[in-house]
C-alpha cells in the first residue's frame, strides 16, 4: 500500500524546513507586496465589463480573415457604443423639459469630463448637408420614383408630374417650391426622405425633442473623453450625474443609458460584495477559530497563508494579464476557503503531535512514532508535523491546483485568470504553510484543560466511528441509490447558457437603458449585416438588394429601420442609370419637365430647368466622399474600409421585432450572396450563447478528464483505493446538481465550474481522511477536526457567495454549498474502514487516557 | 444621435407644417406671457374655443421664378381623431391628409406620396395639432415669437420662428381675421410666400 518509501517525505519536509528557505520565501512575498502597490500606485486598471470574460470572438470553422474582419466590426460598434451616452430629459412639459435640458447640458459642460456634449442642431449643418448632395441630385432616385419613370410615358398624364403639381398646388409648396428650377419633379426631395432614417425626434428650440406619453422628451448625446472601464473616471461620471439628478425638479428626471453606468455598477456591486462577503467570511473564520484553537497567535499564523498566497496570486496575475477582471478579484476572495485548509491540517496536527508527546511523556512510553526524539523541541516537533502532513499537503495541492487549472483550459480569458489566480493562490499558502509555520509556530501554555479543539475532535471520533460506511451492504445500498435517484434527476437538467445570465445589472438600469432605446429607436449593436465586395461597386450593389428586402420587413413591421451605406450611396452603375432616366425622361426636349412648366403656365421655364441639368453633368458620388459629408463622419461607423483585397461594410438594425424575425434576417444573407459579394449575418447575442454552450459541453469534458487526472495522480499513491477519495466530491457533485434540477435552478457554465471547486475541497478532505486512517485514530479525529473545520470555513466562503447579487457569483457559491456539505457527510464514509478500526484500537490506550 | 440626419426631413417637411398648423383656428395662437397678452386675450375671446373646424380656401402660391401665382382652392377640415384634411378641388384635385400616422398625398383615392409619423417633422405636425386642441396655449409659442395689433374688429399677429433651423426656411407667418381666422400669410425666406384665405363654415355645423 506505500509506494513511496516513507523517507521520501521525511526527507522532503528535512529538506524544506531549512530556514534559508524560508528566508527566500520571505523575499518573494515581499517583493510581490512591492510590485503589486506599485502597480496599483501606476494605475493598474481592474476591468469590469462582463464581456471581458469572454472569448474576443468566436464561431468555429470561421477563416482567419472572417474572424479578423469580425473583430474590427466588433471593435467599431462597441467603440461607438461604449463612448457614448445618450440622455433623455423628461418633463411634463416643453418649458420645463428645456430649462432642464439647458442646465443638465451646462453641467456636463463644465466637468470637462466629456469630449462632446451634443445637444442642438445648427444652421450650419443642415446647410452643410444641402451642399453636399445637391451636386449629384439629377443621379439620386428613389425606388418609387425610378420605377415609375422606367413604366410611364413621359406626357402630361404622369404620375410623377400630376404629384408634383399637385403639391405645388398644396401647402407642402413651401417645402417643394424654392427647388422649381432645380427638381422641378421634387425627385431629389423623395430621394432624400427614403435615405434618411426614421427617427421620432424632431428639432425644436434647438434641441432634439419627443411627445410622448403626455411627456416631453430632449435628447442629449455626450461622448466620453476617457475609458469607460477606467474606475476613477467611472466614479467622476457617475458622482457628476448622480449630483446633477439630485438637483432636479420633482417630476422631472433624465434617463441615461451608456455602458458607462453598467460598468460602473459591476464595479461598484463587485466591490462591495468583495468587502462585504470577504468581510463576513473573514469574520465567521476568525471567530471559528479563535473558539477551536484560543489563541491569538493560530489564528493570525491561519490567517498568514492566505494573506501571502493572495499576494502571490495577486502579483503574478498582474504580471500575466494586461489587466485584471474584478469578477476574478471575487472569486480570489473565495479562494480562503480552501487555502485555510493548510494552516488547519498543520495547526490541527501539530496539536495532536504535542498532545501525543504529553501523553508519552506522561506515560513514559517509548517514542517511536515520526522518529520524534523524547527530548523534543519545539522546532523537532514542527519539523514531525511536517513529516506527518507532507503526503496529505502535497497531494492535495497537486491534485486541488490540477482541479483550478482545468478551468484555464476553457478559452474565456475571465476563466483563465481565474485558474492562474487559484493556483498561484494555493501554491503561495501551500509554501507559506510549509515554508513559515514550522519556524513560526510556538506550543501555546496549555492547561491540563481540553481545549475545544479536543472536545470537537474526540465529538466527531465517536461520530466516525459509527459513520456509515459504503462496506456495510444496507449503506453501500443507500448509497447507490442516491446516485441513481440523482443521476434520473440529472437528466432532466436545464441548461442555460443565455448571455444574459452574465448580466449583473440592476433591473431598474435595464429598464432605463431599454426605455431610452425605444423612445430613440437607437440601432442595436448585437445583431447585424457584415457586407464584403470585390470592389466598392459590388459591395454597394449587394447592399442595395439587401436593403430592399429590410425595406420589406420594415414595412411589415418585423424592423423599425435600418442604416447603410447604400441608403446614401447608390451603386455607380445606378448613379448613371438614374441620371440616364432623368435625361431620357425629365430634362429631354418633350419630357416631363417641359409638361411641367406647361401645367404650371410658364413652358419657357423648362429651358432653364435644362440648363441647370446640363450645368451639373453626371459626378461620380462615391463612399470616400459620403464619408466627407456630414452625414458621412457620423456614420462613418458603417464603413469598414479595404481589407484582404476586398472592401467591407456595416448594415445596421434597429428595432427587431422578435427573435423570429432572426432567422429571417439569417435567411436574406444567405439568399443575398453572390460571386462578388459575400453577406453575413452576425448574431452577436445569439454568438456569444452559442459560445457558451460549446464551452459547457467542453467543461463537462475538462470535468471527466480533470478526476481521471486526479485519479492517476492518486493512485501513485493509493492503488486502486484511489476510487475512495474521488467518490465523495463525484457523488457529492452529482447530487448538488440534482437538487440545482429539483429546485428549478437552471445550469449555466458557472455551476460546472463550481463542480471543480468541488472537486478540490473534495479531494483535501478525502487524502487527509484517507493518510489519517493510516496513523492512529488520534491523527484521524484531528485530521476529521481540520477537515470539518476547513468545510465550515468554506461555506463561510463560499456560502456567502450564493448571497452575492452578482449571478455569476450567486451560482457559484449555491453549487459549492450544496457540493461542501454533500463532501462532508460523504468522504468519511468512503475511508476503507479498515483503516481506521485499526488505528482506533492500536491507539486505545492513548484515546482513553485523552477522554 | 445624428443630428444632421435628422434635420434634412425637418427642414424639408417644417415648411408644411407651417401652413397647416396655421390653418387651425386663431385661438391656437394666443400667447399667455409678454405685452401682447392682453391682445392674444382678445383674439381668444372672439375666435371661441371649437373642437372641430371646417371651412373653405384660396391658396396663392408665389415663386420667384414664376410670372404668376399659382392658385388653387378646395376645402379643409380639422378634427382631433382624423387630423388636417386639406383637399384641393382644383386645378389638380387631390387630397393631403396630416395625422398622427403621417402625411399622406392621394389623388383619385389612392395613396401616391407618404411621409411615416417617424419622421421628425410630421411628429412635430401631430403635436402642435394635439396641442391645439388640448387647448394648449402655448402650442406655437415653442416655435414662434407672437407679435401683433389690433385695429377695430380686425386684429393681425406675427409670428417670428425662434428656432435657427425654421428661420432658414420662415422669415415669418402673418394671420388676420376678425371672428375667425380669414387670412395666413407665409413668408419663407428665399423670398417665396404663400397666401391663404380662409372661410369657416359657421361653427354650430357638425
Amino acid at each position: 500500500m506505500k509506494p513511496f518509501p516513507k523517507p521520501f517525505f521525511a526527507r522532503l519536509a528535512e529538506a524544506l524546513s531549512r530556514p534559508w528557505l524560508a528566508w527566500a520565501w520571505l523575499a518573494v512575498v515581499l517583493a510581490c507586496a512591492a510590485g503589486v502597490s506599485a502597480s496599483v500606485l501606476r494605475g493598474y486598471s481592474f476591468d469590469t465589463s462582463v464581456l471581458a470574460l469572454l472569448p474576443a470572438s468566436g464561431k468555429a470553422g470561421e477563416n482567419a480573415i472572417d474572424e479578423k474582419l469580425r473583430h474590427r466590426a466588433d471593435e467599431q460598434l462597441a467603440a461607438l457604443a461604449s463612448q457614448r451616452m445618450i440622455f433623455l430629459v423628461s418633463a411634463p412639459d416643453r418649458q420645463q423639459s428645456l430649462a432642464t435640458a439647458q442646465s443638465f447640458a451646462q453641467i456636463l459642460r463644465d466637468s470637462d469630463l466629456f469630449a462632446e456634449v451634443t445637444s442642438a442642431l445648427g444652421r450650419s449643418q443642415v446647410e452643410g448637408f444641402q451642399q453636399a448632395f445637391f451636386p449629384y441630385r439629377y443621379q439620386l432616385l428613389g425606388d418609387e420614383a425610378r420605377a415609375s419613370l422606367t413604366d410611364h410615358a413621359p406626357e402630361a398624364s404622369h404620375p410623377l408630374l400630376q404629384q408634383a403639381l399637385a403639391r405645388l398646388y398644396s401647402p407642402m409648396a413651401s417645402a417643394v417650391g424654392a427647388t422649381l428650377l432645380e427638381d422641378p419633379l421634387q425627385l431629389f426631395f423623395e430621394w432624400q426622405l427614403q435615405a434618411a432614417p426614421n427617427t421620432p425626434f424632431a428639432p425644436e428650440n434647438g434641441w432634439l425633442s419627443r411627445e410622448h406619453g403626455g411627456r416631453s422628451y430632449r435628447l442629449l448625446a455626450v461622448t466620453l473623453s476617457g475609458n469607460p472601464y477606467e474606475l476613477s473616471y467611472q466614479a467622476q461620471v457617475t458622482s457628476l450625474l448622480s449630483a446633477a439628478k439630485a438637483g432636479l425638479p420633482p417630476d422631472v428626471e433624465v434617463l441615461s443609458s451608456g455602458l458607462l453606468l453598467h460598468a460602473a455598477y459591476g464595479a461598484e456591486q463587485a466591490r462591495s460584495e468583495i468587502s462585504t462577503i470577504g468581510l463576513g467570511s473573514m469574520l465567521g473564520i476568525s471567530l471559528l477559530l479563535l473558539w477551536c484553537f484560543r489563541r491569538l497567535r493560530s489564528l493570525l499564523l491561519a490567517f498568514l497563508p492566505i494573506a501571502c498566497g493572495w499576494l502571490f496570486a495577486l502579483a503574478i496575475c498582474m504580471l500575466a494579464f494586461p489587466s485584471l477582471h474584478l469578477i476574478t478579484l471575487a472569486f480570489g476572495a473565495s479562494l480562503i476557503g480552501v487555502a485555510v485548509d493548510y494552516s488547519l491540517h498543520f495547526l490541527c496536527t501539530r496539536e495532536l503531535c504535542t498532545r501525543e508527546l504529553r501523553t508519552r511523556e506522561l506515560y513514559t512510553s517509548e517514542g517511536s512514532e515520526g522518529g520524534v526524539g523524547s527530548a523534543a523541541s519545539t522546532s523537532v516537533q514542527n519539523r514531525s508535523t511536517l513529516v506527518h502532513l507532507m503526503p496529505g499537503m502535497l497531494l492535495g495541492l497537486l491534485s486541488s491546483a490540477l482541479a483550478y487549472a482545468a478551468q484555464g483550459a476553457a478559452p474565456f480569458p475571465g476563466l483563465r485568470q481565474m485558474a492562474l489566480f487559484s493556483v498561484a493562490g494555493l501554491a503561495g499558502a501551500w509554501l507559506t504553510v510549509i515554508l513559515w509555520l514550522p519556524h513560526l509556530h510556538r506550543p501555546g501554555q496549555q492547561a491540563s484543560a481540553t481545549t475545544p479543539l479536543q472536545h470537537l475532535a474526540s465529538t466527531l471520533l465517536k461520530c466516525l466511528k459509527t459513520w456509515p460506511n459504503v462496506a456495510r451492504p444496507p449503506v453501500a445500498i443507500t448509497v447507490a441509490l442516491l446516485v441513481v435517484a440523482a443521476l434520473w434527476q440529472v437528466s432532466t437538467l436545464q441548461f442555460d447558457d443565455d448571455i444574459r445570465r452574465l448580466q449583473t445589472s440592476p433591473a431598474a438600469l435595464l429598464a432605463e437603458d431599454a426605455a431610452v432605446q425605444r423612445l430613440t429607436t437607437a440601432v442595436s449593436p448585437g445583431q447585424y449585416f457584415l457586407v464584403s465586395g470585390h470592389d466598392e461597386e459590388a459591395l454597394l450593389q449587394t447592399e442595395a438588394k439587401l436593403g430592399s428586402a429590410l425595406k420589406e420587413l420594415v414595412a411589415k413591421g418585423a424592423l423599425a429601420d435600418f442604416q447603410a451605406v447604400s441608403r446614401w450611396v447608390p451603386s455607380l452603375s445606378r448613379q448613371r442609370a438614374d441620371h440616364e432616366l432623368n435625361a431620357e425622361f425629365v430634362y429631354a426636349g418633350d419630357g416631363l419637365a417641359s409638361e411641367l412648366a406647361k401645367a404650371l403656365g410658364s413652358p419657357q421655364l423648362s429651358v432653364q430647368m435644362r440648363e441647370r441639368f446640363a450645368a451639373q453633368p453626371f459626378l461620380p458620388f462615391g463612399v470616400q466622399d459620403w464619408l466627407a459629408t456630414a452625414v458621412g463622419r457620423q456614420q462613418s461607423f458603417l464603413w469598414l474600409g479595404e481589407a484582404d483585397g476586398s472592401v467591407h461594410s456595416l448594415v445596421l438594425l434597429s428595432g427587431i421585432r422578435d427573435r423570429a424575425v432572426l432567422s429571417e434576417l439569417a435567411g436574406l444573407a444567405e439568399a443575398q450572396r453572390s460571386q462578388f459579394a459575400n453577406i453575413q449575418f452576425v448574431d452577436k447575442v445569439g454568438e456569444i450563447t452559442e459560445v457558451l454552450t460549446v464551452h459547457r459541453e467542453q467543461l463537462v469534458m475538462w470535468i471527466a478528464a480533470a478526476y481521471l487526472l486526479v485519479f492517476v495522480v492518486l493512485a501513485l499513491r493509493y492503488r486502486w483505493a484511489a476510487w475512495r477519495i474521488l467518490a465523495a466530491p463525484a457523488i457529492a457533485s452529482l447530487i448538488c446538481l440534482a437538487i440545482l434540477s429539483a429546485g428549478g435552478f437552471t445550469i449555466t457554465i458557472f455551476n460546472l465550474l463550481a463542480l471543480l471547486l468541488v472537486l478540490g475541497i473534495g479531494l483535501d478532505a478525502g487524502i487527509f481522511l484517507q493518510e489519517s486512517g493510516r496513523g492512529s485514530s488520534a491523527a484521524s479525529a484531528y485530521t476529521w477536526a481540520a477537515v470539518t473545520l476547513a468545510a465550515c470555513t468554506t461555506l463561510l466562503a463560499f456560502g456567502l457567495l450564493a448571497l452575492s447579487e452578482t449571478p455569476v457569483l450567486n451560482q457559484f457559491g449555491l453549487t459549492v454549498l450544496f457540493g461542501i456539505v454533500g463532501v462532508w457527510i460523504l468522504a468519511p464514509g468512503f475511508v476503507q474502514e479498515g483503516f481506521l478500526q485499526q488505528g482506533f484500537y492500536q491507539q486505545g490506550t492513548v484515546e482513553r487516557s485523552q477522554a | 444621435m445624428n443630428k444632421t440626419r435628422r434635420s434634412i426631413k425637418t427642414d424639408l417637411l417644417v415648411c408644411a407644417f407651417l401652413v397647416c398648423a396655421s390653418a387651425v383656428p386663431a385661438h391656437a395662437m394666443a400667447e399667455p406671457v409678454s405685452e401682447s397678452a392682453a391682445l392674444i386675450t382678445t383674439i381668444e375671446e372672439r375666435v371661441g374655443l371649437r373642437q372641430r373646424t371646417a371651412g373653405v380656401f384660396t391658396q396663392e402660391k408665389y415663386i420667384s421664378v414664376l410670372p404668376q401665382a399659382l392658385q388653387s382652392h378646395g376645402e379643409f377640415s380639422y378634427d382631433p381623431k382624423d387630423g388636417l384634411v386639406w383637399e384641393t378641388l382644383k386645378p389638380i384635385p387631390n387630397k393631403v391628409v396630416f395625422d398622427e400616422q403621417g402625411i399622406r398625398q392621394s389623388m383619385d383615392g389612392e395613396t401616391v406620396w407618404e411621409i411615416d409619423a417617424k419622421q421628425p417633422a410630421v411628429t412635430t405636425i401631430t403635436q402642435v395639432i394635439s396641442s391645439v386642441l388640448a387647448a394648449d396655449w402655448q402650442g406655437l409659442q415653442r416655435y414662434f415669437e407672437i407679435d401683433g395689433k389690433l385695429d377695430g374688429e380686425r386684429w393681425t399677429l406675427r409670428l417670428e420662428p425662434r428656432d435657427e433651423v425654421l428661420a432658414q426656411i420662415v422669415d415669418a407667418i402673418v394671420l388676420g381675421g376678425d371672428r375667425e381666422l380669414s387670412r395666413m400669410t407665409l413668408m419663407e425666406a428665399n423670398g417665396d410666400r404663400t397666401e391663404i384665405h380662409f372661410q369657416m363654415h359657421d361653427a354650430s355645423q357638425p
